[in-house]
């Protein structure tokens, strides 16, 4: 992406935060959770609350999305970096969010190729399996599982 | 022990706590998230998921 990230703060080993600032200042934080299935860590992302609580569900039109997801994708980096075995798995808090993320990775696949292997999940939450990523296939993805490529 | 010469070895044994290195590994400690839902949702859909 060639948006540049915003700084993070990395809080706990795996929990980073940082400020979109946009029309007005938003905390975000980005959350990595092992999910007791080998090597899976469940990635999770939203906006930090003043009270302390979390929305992953705001559209915050803060005019800065390229900047939030480069930051994000950069944190993505920067913990399988730390963790190069682990395999993280995301998905939208809502099935339109879900289809942005996959928007997303299309647009800026040839990018994340260089450094991930993206993997998604077709079917249902009760019946689903494992496929390639394809940029050029019109495909509804349940969720995607991100590793870090060996060099 | 001469009081100078106590002093000097409680300076060598300082610094040599200052200077030690701790190694700490690294682990993902399990701990509360702040996307509970997304993480049971998470878990469902890759428990009923082939391939993984």
């Amino acid at each position: 992406m060639s948006a540049t990230p915003y700084n993070y703060k990395h809080q706990y080993a795996e929990r980073y935060i940082f400020t979109s600032i946009g029309k007005k200042r938003i905390e975000k934080v980005v959350d990595f959770v092992p999910l007791g299935i080998s090597n899976l860590i469940s990635m999770g992302f939203g906006d930090l609350l003043p009270d302390g609580s979390i929305d992953d569900t705001a559209t915050s039109n803060n005019g800065d999305i390229t900047k939030v997801l480069a930051t994000v994708i950069q944190i993505l980096k920067d913990f399988l970096a730390d963790y190069p075995r682990i395999e993280v798995f995301f998905m939208g808090s809502t099935y339109e969010r879900t289809k942005l993320y996959t928007r997303i990775l299309k647009t800026y696949y040839p990018i994340f190729n260089r450094d991930f292997i993206i993997t998604a999940l077709i079917g249902s939450e009760t019946k689903n399996r494992r496929v390639s990523f394809d940029p050029l296939a019109d495909i509804e993805y349940l969720g995607f599982l991100i590793k870090r490529r060996e060099n | 022990m001469p009081l100078e010469k106590k002093r000097a070895t409680k300076k060598i044994l300082e610094k040599r706590t200052a200077s030690t290195v701790v190694v700490v590994r690294k682990r993902i400690v399990a701990k509360d998230t702040l996307f509970p839902e997304k993480v049971a949702k998470a878990k469902k859909i890759l428990a009923h998921s082939e391939g993984l």
